[in-house]
């Protein structure tokens, strides 16, 4: 088991150099000069230059990595251009309201999808299983930032009884909260429904009601128990997804998460910031991925002896 | 993809001697995370909600009789350029919005105004960024020596009058006295020599280029109350140029990374709260000088940069005010008693530049009259634009100096028959073709317009291929000359036109080679005399000039478009987008 954990934490910090590289690199071949974007468009040659020696810009790239780099490992992921302040210390500011939407629309996914997933499974062509079905198309068929504005102005326009955008209350959370979830609860239940289907004609689920166990016990202590494998595999490498592809959802509702510091520095042509979100967000996803795999491993023992 | 079963027993066995078994740490696990999302959503710091009922401010003094007396302008020189406005800045409220309703307005520290518009303030650092986001904050939080009204007049509001030397070169400025920072610290004589110390000669001030042609010493304290701005050369615009210059206090000079951050001003409101991404909360300044305003006891400014969100929020009842509004969801509410829309006529142009140094035959001016006479501004204005325009074939816009309609000059030459001529003379009888860069989204019906563009000149023989691009690199490539004929736009925040005539024409920012000597002299010499008349008179011949070459075709000027609910009583929007809620009003 410890060999396993080192093993993948060597690949983790692969991963995460190759997206430093990766984010490096792109960022510069991005249209658009952040020093120009800092100073009046009539700002003279001179200026520009200035301001960009100021930033660092007028280094070889190479060069510029190796300085990003050597600071980096340091903690040290440079200043924001737009908001004027560490970038580390404005991801991580940006964090909380970012895994607060996260763990939200993660419990939504959860507690609407496994139910509808089992009754699905268990009802199999009813009507019920057909509405699942339709739901569960319409979830994954439906652009995040349709979905939100939909919801807007059913619940906030029309109905007034949810705020339109903004943070701060729990009911602020449940438009944004629905809207990123709704691609996950969809998949959820299409995979427990799958899921399910497979293990109801299994032999020991056979036998457990040859044994007078009810409907209850067969389908949620025998059967979605050996769904349960699969689904952490996918929720855990959705939850990477919804940290870092909250961009739109967050910037519709404008929800003062990591996906809005991403969207204004992508604007701003933030250098330091874009890397720094982009790298943050990744060591998470790589981190979400290797507990996911150990809780796989804890989960599932034959993993942990293969 | 079935997954066989492990049985309990053999589960246990693998396990070992762990005292919790899989299934209570799966419950566990997922239980505490159900639970921590939720206390986590219930227990974030601060609420955010514009909804929140608002906390009861200090009210300022009741009304007076009228706003502080402004002192009469020092006795005008013969030169004199200004014609110094007496300054009664709360008096400035030309064409505001409309009272809809009679209802009396509710006592200030009861009262709270949500505003939201499409853009975030970077810096509490009023010298920061010459950035019109910031600008707006800003101006309610600190305020300038002078300001422009809506019909570009200049007007005082820490300044109660100014004169120019005679040469032009140094101009007086007696300041209002009585005014405080909101620390507390007086507003006198050293703070403008602080403020424009640390903009000027700083690489990392916003304003540095305002001060190029300022002595080294720019500001000489006569008395405390009295200073002079100094000059190495005449600059006819000089108070124009400083209207978004904010007045910091002595404490600030020192401050020359441009991380001031206490946010004191002398404005009619205190910033207490500032969260980029989130609000800016703004409380009425109870000691401020002008008495009885503001009228409102908070401001909550929030950025939401979707347009439909943004709407939406005023539909919703979470924003009391928007600002940028789209014609066509301006359609969607305007009909609804709850709501109004509230038009500003912009000193904003939209044109057509186009680059004299790649393709010869857009240098020959015939081709750029052509262009002028090929495009029917009317269906701009009227069709595209839904009224929220109007034609314009020439700059500066209307409501600023330099506005003219002297012949030749029309704000709609459409006459195709004139653009084809104009193009068989140039020797282009068979046409030309070019590329059109569009910057998208970042001008208001801009694709449409540009589709316009290409039907019409399509039409006389000049193709244009349309090439949207995204904002950003689009502009960069008009300033560094790698396009052949681009769609732009230009607000005069300011309210003078030398800026933009100098950067465009004389400048030549975005390499149109235009060359007519004379008019660029008549540019650069209406800026050094002071004389708004004289000014007036060089800026027509520079016109005319420019009209027989034009190195933009000027579109139109554009309106602007706020929404309100209707509890908003009066607003003075300002034709530069920067404006003041210190006389908005609720009902």
């Amino acid at each position: 088991m410890t060999g396993y954990v080192v093993r993948r934490l060597i690949q983790a910090v692969g991963v995460v150099v190759g997206v430093s590289v990766f984010i490096f690199c792109l960022v510069r071949l991005l249209p658009g000069d952040p020093a120009r974007m800092m100073l009046p468009e009539s700002a003279s040659a001179e200026q520009v230059q200035a301001m960009r020696r100021s930033l660092g810009l007028d280094q070889p790239i190479p060069v510029q990595y190796v300085i990003f780099a050597s600071q980096a490992v340091r903690g040290d992921l440079g200043r924001s251009l737009f908001y004027g302040a560490p970038a580390t210390e404005v991801v991580l500011g940006h964090l909380p309201a970012t895994l607060q939407l996260a763990g939200f629309s993660l419990s939504f996914a959860l507690l609407v999808a496994v139910p509808v997933g089992v009754l699905s499974a268990v009802r199999r062509d009813s009507i019920w299983d057909f509405l699942a079905i339709g739901l569960a198309l319409a979830g994954q068929s439906m652009p995040a930032f349709w979905l939100g504005l939909t919801l807007i102005l059913v619940f906030a326009v029309l109905l007034g009884v949810l705020p339109a955008a903004g943070s701060g209350s729990l009911a602020h959370l449940i438009l944004p909260g629905i809207t990123l979830g709704a691609y996950l609860m969809a998949l959820v239940t299409r995979l427990v429904r799958s899921g399910l289907l497979d293990v109801l004609n299994e032999d020991y689920v056979r036998t457990a009601r040859a044994k007078g166990l009810g409907a209850w016990a067969v389908t949620y202590g025998h059967a979605l128990r050996n769904v349960l494998i699969p689904l952490i595999t996918v929720v855990g490498l959705q939850l990477g997804s919804l940290l870092g592809g909250a961009v739109i959802t967050e910037t519709v509702f404008a929800w003062p998460g990591v996906g809005t510091v991403l969207f204004t520095a992508i604007n701003a042509r933030d250098y330091p910031l874009i890397q720094a979100s982009v790298l943050l967000l990744s060591i998470f996803f790589v981190l979400i991925n290797l507990a996911v795999d150990l809780l796989y491993a804890y989960v599932d023992p034959r993993i942990r002896h293969a | 993809m079935g997954f066989h079963p492990v049985s309990q027993d053999g589960a246990r066995r693998m396990v070992g001697r762990r005292s919790v078994s899989r299934r209570r740490f799966l419950y566990q696990t997922v239980g505490l995370a159900a639970a921590a999302s939720l206390l986590a959503a219930c227990n974030q710091p601060g609420p955010t909600s514009v909804a929140e009922p608002p906390k009861p401010t200090a009210a300022p003094p009741p009304p007076t009789t009228a706003p502080a007396a402004a002192a009469k302008p020092a006795e005008a020189k013969p030169a004199e350029a200004a014609k110094p406005a007496e300054a009664k800045p709360a008096e400035a409220k030309p064409a505001a919005a409309a009272p809809t309703q009679a209802a009396p307005a509710s006592k200030p520290a009861d009262t709270l105004l949500n505003f939201a518009k499409p853009g975030k303030v970077r810096t509490k650092d009023p010298q920061r960024f010459y950035g019109l986001n910031e600008f707006v904050l800003h101006r309610n939080v600190f305020e300038p020596l002078v300001d422009i009204d809506q019909k570009g007049k200049l007007y005082g509001v820490l300044a109660e009058s100014w004169t120019p030397s005679a040469d032009g070169k140094v101009w007086t400025i007696k300041l209002r006295q009585g005014v405080k920072f909101h620390d507390g610290t007086p507003f006198d004589a050293e703070s403008v020599k602080a403020t424009v110390a640390r903009a000027k000669d700083n690489d990392k001030s916003g304003f540095k280029f305002v001060f190029k042609d300022f002595e080294d010493e720019p500001v000489r304290i006569v008395d405390k109350n009295t200073v002079e701005l100094r000059t190495k050369i005449p600059i006819a615009p000089l108070l124009n140029n400083i209207v978004v210059l904010y007045m910091v206090p002595p404490k600030a000079g020192d401050n020359r990374d441009m991380t001031y951050e206490d946010a004191v001003g002398t404005g009619p409101y205190r910033l207490t709260d500032f969260n980029i991404d989130q609000q800016y909360v703004m409380e009425a300044n109870a000691d401020y000088w002008q008495r009885g305003l503001p009228k409102i006891g908070k401001v909550i400014y929030r950025p939401i940069l979707e347009q439909s969100s943004l709407v939406a929020a005023l539909r919703a009842g979470q924003a009391d005010l928007i600002e940028g509004i789209s014609q066509e969801n301006a359609a969607t509410i305007k009909n609804d008693p709850n709501f109004k829309i509230i038009a500003s006529e912009l000193w904003q142009t939209d044109f057509l530049t186009v680059n004299g140094e790649g393709n010869p035959n857009l240098a020959k001016p015939g081709v750029r009259r052509a262009f002028n006479y090929g495009l029917d501004r009317e269906v701009i204005a009227r069709d595209i634009l839904s009224g929220d325009g109007k034609p314009l074939a020439s700059y500066p816009p209307r409501g600023i100096l330099g506005y003219t309609e002297k012949a030749p000059i029309k704000t709609n030459p459409y006459n195709v028959e004139q653009a084809k001529k104009e193009l068989a003379e140039a020797g282009l009888s068979g046409g030309l073709e070019a590329e059109l860069k569009v910057p998208n989204g970042q001008f208001t019906k801009g694709k449409e317009i540009a589709e316009y563009v290409v039907q019409e000149l399509g039409k006389i023989g000049i193709k244009l291929t349309l090439n949207l691009q995204e904002p950003i690199p689009a502009l960069e490539s008009f300033t560094a000359g790698q396009y052949e004929v681009g769609y732009g736009g230009s607000i005069a925040v300011t309210g003078d036109p030398d800026r933009y005539l100098q950067e465009r024409i004389v400048g030549d920012l975005y390499h149109t080679k235009f060359g007519d000597e004379e008019a660029k002299n008549a540019i650069r010499q209406a800026a050094t005399v002071v004389d708004p008349a004289k000014r007036q008179e060089l800026y027509e011949q520079a016109a005319v000039r420019i009209w027989e070459a034009p190195p933009f075709i000027y579109l139109h000027q554009i309106n602007w478009n706020y929404a309100a609910r209707s509890k908003v009583k009066s607003f003075t929007w300002a034709a530069n987008r920067i404006f003041s809620f210190v006389d908005t009003e609720l009902a």
